[in-house]
């Protein structure tokens, strides 16, 4: 005799999440993360630009190619690894906060969508715990970044 | 023992290397040989050069003790008359390749075709004298004396055959209707005053406006060198093929022929150049004076005036003038990949050739590159791609708006900028309706969007997006717009712009934005 369907779909569930094919479970919420990004005056040689808050895999973080990132900021439907995007002005202390909803082995990055990006265009947050990191940008890119 | 010396040719009064007249009556137009080194003449040959031969051997015969010495006079004689015979057949052929035709009329060229073609042909004279000299009889001399002359034969001998009467009077009789007919050819009333053939004739208009044009030499080279086999050029290969002639000799032949056809050739290549200008004045009203080809103009090109002309299969371009051209003009592709149209045959040989004028060459190749640039090969009509690349924009000092993201759209493709790392990017432009093209920035103030961007726009036409460029400032590729986004407050926004229209034109016609308006 066969078994109902109802049942037969109730096993396919249980047998997905013995091989651990389910997604990752949400922490519980966290407090904002803060970022708190100060600007020089010739910082992308004076032309605003955009920082992109995004979380995603911790060993796709190197392979980021800049260029996706940038495609996708504007894309419709919105790309949910985005979690902010905000306009920096050069001269300006800029504050941006983003609501850190992190799986289990993913962590945040931080991208500045530079004109002529140099090495120092991102940086990642790997502790979870981190609420607050202060960066500072120069002419080309990231001088300094505090995490705290 | 005494040496004998060697027997002496007699020399008759006058001499050998003495001149007597040809009879030959050149008209004027023409020219040739005048007269004749006597001592080679079939005459001379015949009365005392053989008859010394024979004399000499016949000493020669008496020598018969003394071998070595007998020896000696044979070889000096045979030597003598190898001189002789290259001298003989030299002379002969000064005389055959002396023919000149040269006339810088159709006029004059008739007249003196009919001259040549008639009974008392000066080239009929000219080659009754070499055909006389060169037939030698050598083929039935036994003693093999004269083995040297058989050169003579071999060179000219065959041209006593075209003299030979036959049914129908001789052969070259036939070459003389070649004549004939190419001199009722310059006769005939000129195309443009023929009636016009019934069913219009193919391939259309563009062949009666280059045919009108044209003399009736003219008429005659353009029908050879578009393919026409009922010519006299080919009556004259034909009456060619079965004459066992030297090239010397066959260039003798061609040489009147040729003539008329160079002059017809040069009457094509005014023809071709006076059928450009007019087609150039069509082309330009129609097209090239029009938006966006010319910049200048505020009349806007429309996509049926456009396929009247360009359309790969139906258009006048592949309809009309390009066969009407056939056999003139061959299409090949430059290094870049574009349509390049070229002399079908270059004038290298001494086929008639027609030098195309290098101006229709070019107009030709910019219709060809407009229309490869609007149609794909199966006739349908191609999106025209516009590459732009942003270039980074700063901000004036202050506390004003914010650009968040600058639009540059037309139609339904759009690509968007807001300060990253500059990028090529394609517009696809569907320039067979009417499109509209902008320039928007987006603005963040006191952290909210405005709800009307300001833009720079353009509307209601196929070359919305031309129309949007000739709004900016141009230096080189790079157009800037200044799009105010604020009182006081305006923000330059730059793309290179890769503009395909233009490029069509090359420097011909340098596209010059009239800035903002």
């Amino acid at each position: 005799m066969r078994a109902p369907v109802r049942t037969r779909w109730a096993l396919c569930a249980l047998v997905v999440a013995s091989c651990g094919a389910a997604p990752p479970k949400p922490t519980p919420r966290e407090p904002p993360l803060r970022l708190e990004i100060t600007a020089g005056k010739d910082t992308n040689q004076g032309g605003p630009l955009y920082v992109v808050v995004r979380k995603l895999e911790q060993a796709g973080f190197l392979a980021d190619d800049y260029d996706q990132i940038a495609d996708r900021l504007f894309v419709e439907p919105r790309d949910p690894s985005v979690l902010r995007k905000a306009i920096v002005r050069p001269g300006n202390v800029t504050t941006v906060e983003a609501e850190p909803e992190l799986a289990d082995g993913e962590i945040l990055g931080i991208y500045f969508m530079l004109s002529v990006p140099g090495d120092a265009w991102r940086i990642a947050v790997l502790d979870k715990k981190i609420r607050r990191v202060n960066i500072t940008l120069g002419a080309k890119g990231i001088v300094s970044a505090v995490q705290k | 023992m005494p040496t004998t010396p060697p027997p002496r040719v007699t020399v008759r009064s006058g001499g050998l290397d003495s001149l007597f007249p040809l009879s030959i009556q050149w008209p004027a137009g023409t020219s040739g040989a005048q007269t004749h080194v006597r001592a080679f003449t079939r005459e001379v040959f015949e009365g005392d050069v053989k008859r010394a031969v024979f004399a000499t051997h016949q000493l020669l015969d008496r020598l018969g003790e003394r071998p070595q010495l007998k020896a000696q006079i044979a070889q000096l004689l045979r030597k003598a008359l190898e001189a002789y015979a290259l001298g003989y057949e030299a002379e002969l052929e000064r005389i055959i390749t002396s023919f000149r035709f040269d006339v810088s009329s159709e006029v004059a060229a008739q007249r003196v075709l009919r001259a040549l073609a008639g009974p008392r042909s000066p080239l009929r004279a000219l080659i009754a004298a070499v055909a006389h000299d060169a037939e030698l009889g050598l083929a039935s001399d036994k003693s093999g004396f004269f083995e040297p002359m058989t050169a003579v034969e071999d060179h000219f001998g065959a041209l006593s055959t075209l003299l030979a009467a036959g049914k129908s009077g001789d052969a070259f009789v036939g070459y003389q209707d070649v004549l004939r007919t190419l001199a009722a050819g310059l006769g005939a009333p000129p195309p443009a005053t023929r009636p016009a053939p019934a069913g219009g004739g193919a391939p259309g208009s563009a062949n009666a406006a280059i045919t009108g044009r044209l003399s009736p030499a003219g008429a005659l080279a353009f029908a050879a060198v578009t393919g026409a086999t009922d010519t006299p050029l080919t009556a004259l290969d034909t009456w060619l093929a079965d004459k066992p002639l030297t090239d010397e000799v066959v260039e003798v032949f061609r040489t009147p022929v040729r003539a008329v056809y160079g002059l017809g050739a040069r009457d094509v290549e005014g023809a071709l150049g006076a059928w450009d200008r007019d087609l150039e004045s069509s082309v330009d009203a129609d097209l090239f004076s029009r938006f966006p080809f010319d910049r200048h103009s505020g009349d806007d090109l429309d996509p049926q005036t456009l396929a009247a002309w360009l359309q790969p299969k139906r258009g006048r371009l592949a309809g009309e003038l390009v066969p009407a051209l056939a056999g003139l003009v061959v299409q090949g592709r430059s290094w870049e990949g574009r349509a390049r149209y070229r002399q079908a045959h270059p004038c290298t040989s001494d086929e008639v050739c027609v030098r195309v004028p290098p101006a229709l060459l070019a107009t030709l190749d910019h219709l060809a590159a407009a229309s490869e640039l609007l149609w794909d090969d199966a006739g349908k009509p191609r999106p025209l791609e516009i590459a732009v690349t942003p270039r980074p924009f700063t901000l004036a000092a202050g506390d004003g708006p914010l650009p968040e993201l600058v639009r540059l759209s037309v139609g339904e493709s759009s690509v968007f900028y807001f300060n990253q790392r500059p990028r090529r990017s394609a517009l696809a432009l569907d320039w067979t309706r009417d499109q509209s093209a902008s320039l928007s920035v987006q603005l963040k103030q006191d952290g909210s969007l405005s709800l009307t961007p300001p833009a720079v726009m353009a509307t209601g036409t196929p070359w919305s997006f031309f129309h949007l460029l000739q709004q900016a400032d141009r230096h080189g590729s790079t157009y800037t717009w200044r799009v105010p986004i604020a009182q006081n407050q305006v923000l330059s926004v730059s793309y290179d712009v890769s503009d395909p229209m233009a490029a069509i034109l090359g420097t011909a016609k340098p596209l010059v934005s009239r800035g903002p308006r």
